[in-house]
């Protein structure tokens, strides 16, 4: 029974784009079940079919598949191998191998760039921690621990590392001097400045070795046309959600449909057929439920468990990156009339996060690695080597922005945890790393560079004369994927998008749509800062006729 | 299983031209040759190829020619045959010669890929194309020829699943663990004692059972970060 569904479900969701040896893919989907929860779970439920009086040993095999298949099995086991499938990396194919480092990133200098990179951050932080004389982490004592206990829903008011006690101490770190370690900006100058030492170079503005935007790698990047086949389903000709369920369309047109099949969707819980269901947008009241089908988060016991523990975590150390994320939440959630009330919110997401040792995985996909440090006293001795902070992940100005649009789809905190830290380490780690992946940030915006060349010629020669490179205004939306730029709603329904079709290629899309959008009036400009100015406010945009327009107008 | 390398001498690309005035014809040549003395690994003196490994280093397309010794029974193709075969014809590399993705990749190339059997081999010519301009430089490097290929192993599947369901009918084995044992145990109840035979037998299983539980372990981390309870840490360490 087992294997008629692994077989299938690997058909299924893989419909031939991997040429990996089937073999070794069964091996590897066989051993991913065998070593998780769901096998022992499996047996059990098997065993208890087996023990059913109504059973006769005739037709034990039989009867107990049935039971299985009548109990949900069939879904869930399909569901843990499309999930399993969708967190391997693609490119395992033809004859393909290489070291682990190689598999992070095939490109010698793309490697090279991101490792300069991460030294900077390196030292940037500890030059903080110098200059301020405090430690990257220490223990609390209990007392201070206590205290942040209470405070564990309202950390907003006086910030993590704060201590108010009867002493009458205040401990509290002086939050002005602690700066973000990057801004979007930073990123863009790393961006910007890779190079291919192999790339023949003859001059010609243009061509490939002198491009006209500011991104200098050969990357093969997507076409309009590829593009307009990748997204067919929200071609202007099919109703949308975002679109067509506006209150000023009859609920008759569209939207009682929608609301009906979306029902269905939801009660099949299969994640293929929710995403599916999701390339046309999420109504409003099933987001939640869809996006966590998508991702496959189901919470039980353990992982209440779990948040519990990284709980525990953060009340047991302070860590300077406590202070980094508050300090981001306050200079964006905090300032932003959509997202403020939410602030305590994002510490009790973000704070656990960057404990959680699980994250670390990510990194065999990431070209980044995990910063190390050694515990105090123990400098060098490779037993104390730990990775700072346990998470691996230095937040940078904006961070808490990933997060923020989610706190209007769940109330609960653990839910929003978990469906954070997946949305994490499938989508946003490649926004802020270096890397040649056709999804990262680079590809990105040479995709974002080239559709804007070859759909707005005049005005990216016209920017480009200005001395306003598009890019520069567009890379910190990339980055962000859009938080905090647009409306909450339009965030929301744009993510929708992100997550049905698997792909974050629809953010450089949706950029190139908005310069073409306010055409008139950058061609006006004369400034950066007046193009700028011009671009500021995208709060009144509505993604999705924009996308539309962008993709299939022409 | 041979794991070492065949020895072979590698001599340096020769890049195609036309003239002499740095025209870029794309195209580059490496001869490899067999050392003529009895390899001591291989009794039979047959040079044989199983697996061909490199790291590419933006070449497009390769090409593998295989010079293989001509002897009586040796099929000719045609009568000036000197005994020149194709193993592989314009093997994309990178996916798109103007792109970066794949220039540098590790390639493990084994006997699936070849178009014919790579044995008796005398010398072999690899035949290295970029067509694109852009690059300074195409090459191959860490070029490594083995005899077997052995490079990635597969452990084979278990026999539940490449097994037909039609063949599986009527065998009284573990296929399902646990629907197995239970059938047994029933079918021990309807006769009575069983022999010491058949519970030894069953007794094996549980064993091999047991042994299976304990390797597949999970991998799931318990989440701790800490040393010793400790994590008191002033700076970061460049490494």
């Amino acid at each position: 029974m087992l294997r008629a569904f692994l077989v299938e479900s690997i058909l299924d969701s893989k419909m031939g784009s991997v040429e990996q040896q089937p073999d070794n893919l069964l091996v590897n989907v066989l051993q991913f079940l065998r070593s998780s929860t769901l096998f022992n779970d499996l047996l059990i439920s098997a065993q208890e079919e087996a023990q059913k009086t109504s059973l006769r040993i005739s037709e034990l095999k039989k009867g107990v598949q049935n039971g299985l298949g009548s109990a949900g099995w069939d879904r869930k086991l399909r569901n843990a191998i499309y999930h399993f499938l969708q967190s391997q990396p693609k490119s395992m194919t033809n004859g393909i191998l290489g070291s682990p480092e190689q598999l992070k990133e095939p490109l010698t200098y793309v490697r090279k760039a991101q490792l300069a990179w991460e030294k900077k951050i390196l030292k940037s932080l500890n030059s903080m921690c110098t200059e301020l004389t405090i430690p990257l982490a220490r223990r609390r004592p209990e007392r201070e621990q206590k205290d942040m206990m209470v405070r564990w829903t309202e950390l907003g008011v006086d910030g993590p590392a704060f201590m108010r006690g009867s002493s009458g101490i205040c401990r509290g770190i002086d939050l002005s001097q602690i700066r973000p370690v990057y801004a979007p900006k930073d990123f863009l100058e790393v961006v910007v400045s890779l190079q291919n030492p192999n790339c023949n170079s003859c001059g010609n503005v243009g061509s490939f070795d002198v491009p006209w935007g500011l991104i200098q790698v050969p990357m093969k990047v997507k076409t309009l046309n590829e593009l307009r086949l990748q997204y067919s389903d929200m071609a202007i000709t099919q109703c949308q959600t975002g679109v067509d369920d506006l209150s000023d369309i009859p609920a008759e047109l569209f939207d009682n449909e929608r609301t009906k099949l979306g029902r269905k969707v939801l009660s099949s819980k299969h994640a293929p057929i929710s995403r599916e269901f999701s390339k046309k947008g999420c109504p409003v009241s099933m987001r939640a439920e869809l996006w966590s089908q998508i991702l496959g988060v189901e919470l039980d016991q353990v992982d209440h468990l779990y948040y519990e523990q990284l709980k525990a975590y953060v009340l047991q150390h302070d860590l300077l990156v406590d202070n980094l994320l508050y300090k981001d939440v306050k200079l964006t959630a905090t300032n932003d009339d959509q997202y403020f009330v939410f602030e305590d919110f994002l510490y009790q997401v973000l704070l656990p996060f960057s404990r959680d040792t699980v994250v670390l995985k990510h990194f065999t996909q990431n070209s980044a690695t995990p910063p190390k440090s050694y515990i105090r006293g123990k400098l060098g001795v490779e037993e104390f080597a730990v990775t700072y902070p346990p998470n691996g992940v230095i937040p940078f100005h904006g961070f808490a922005m990933y997060v923020a649009p989610m706190c209007y789809l769940y109330d609960d905190v653990v839910q929003l945890y978990f469906v954070f830290r997946k949305m994490y380490m499938h989508f946003f780690f490649r926004l802020h790393s270096v890397s040649s992946h056709p999804q990262g940030i680079v590809s990105l915006s040479l995709l974002f560079e080239h559709l804007l060349q070859a759909e707005e010629p005049e005005l990216f020669y016209h920017l480009k004369q200005v001395g306003c490179q598009p890019l520069k205004i567009a890379f910190k939306w990339l980055m962000r994927a859009f938080s905090g730029f647009l409306a909450s709603d339009q965030v929301l329904l744009l993510w929708d998008r992100v997550l049905a079709y698997d792909s974050l290629e629809i953010l450089p899309v949706l950029a190139v749509a908005i310069f073409s959008f306010r055409k008139t009036n950058l061609m006006r400009v004369t400034t950066f800062n007046a193009a700028e100015a011009v671009l500021a406010d995208l709060f009144t945009l509505q993604v999705l006729p924009l996308l539309q327009l962008a993709l299939f107008s022409k | 299983m041979n794991d070492k390398p065949l020895s072979c001498t590698i001599k340096p690309a020769v890049c195609v031209t036309a003239d002499t005035k740095g025209f870029h014809s794309g195209c580059k040549i490496v001869d490899i040759s067999f050392p003529s003395i009895v390899n001591p690994e291989v009794t039979d003196e047959n040079v044989e190829i199983g697996e061909i490994r490199f790291q590419n280093f933006y070449v497009a397309f390769l090409t593998v020619k295989a010079k293989i010794k001509l002897t009586e029974d040796t099929p000719r193709e045609g009568p000036q045959d000197q005994g020149w075969r194709v193993a592989l014809r314009r093997f994309p590399l990178m996916p798109d010669p103007h792109g970066e993705t794949g220039a540098q990749d590790s390639f493990c190339l084994t006997r699936k890929h070849f178009s014919c059997d790579l044995s008796n081999i005398v010398s072999v010519r690899l035949i290295l194309q970029q067509p694109a301009p852009v690059w300074k430089e195409f090459k191959m490097e860490e070029l490594k020829l083995f005899r077997s290929s052995n490079g990635v192993r597969v452990p084979p599947l278990p026999t539940w699943v490449t097994e037909d369901d039609k063949t599986k009918v009527g065998k009284k084995e573990l296929e399902n663990e646990n629907t197995g044992v239970v059938a047994e145990k029933n079918s021990r109840a309807e006769v009575g004692v069983p022999d010491i035979d058949s519970l030894s037998a069953s007794l094996q299983q549980l064993w091999a059972l047991a042994e299976e539980a304990s390797s597949n372990q999970t991998e799931e981390s318990l989440g701790r970060y800490e040393v010793e309870g400790c994590y008191d840490i002033n700076l970061l360490a460049y490494s």
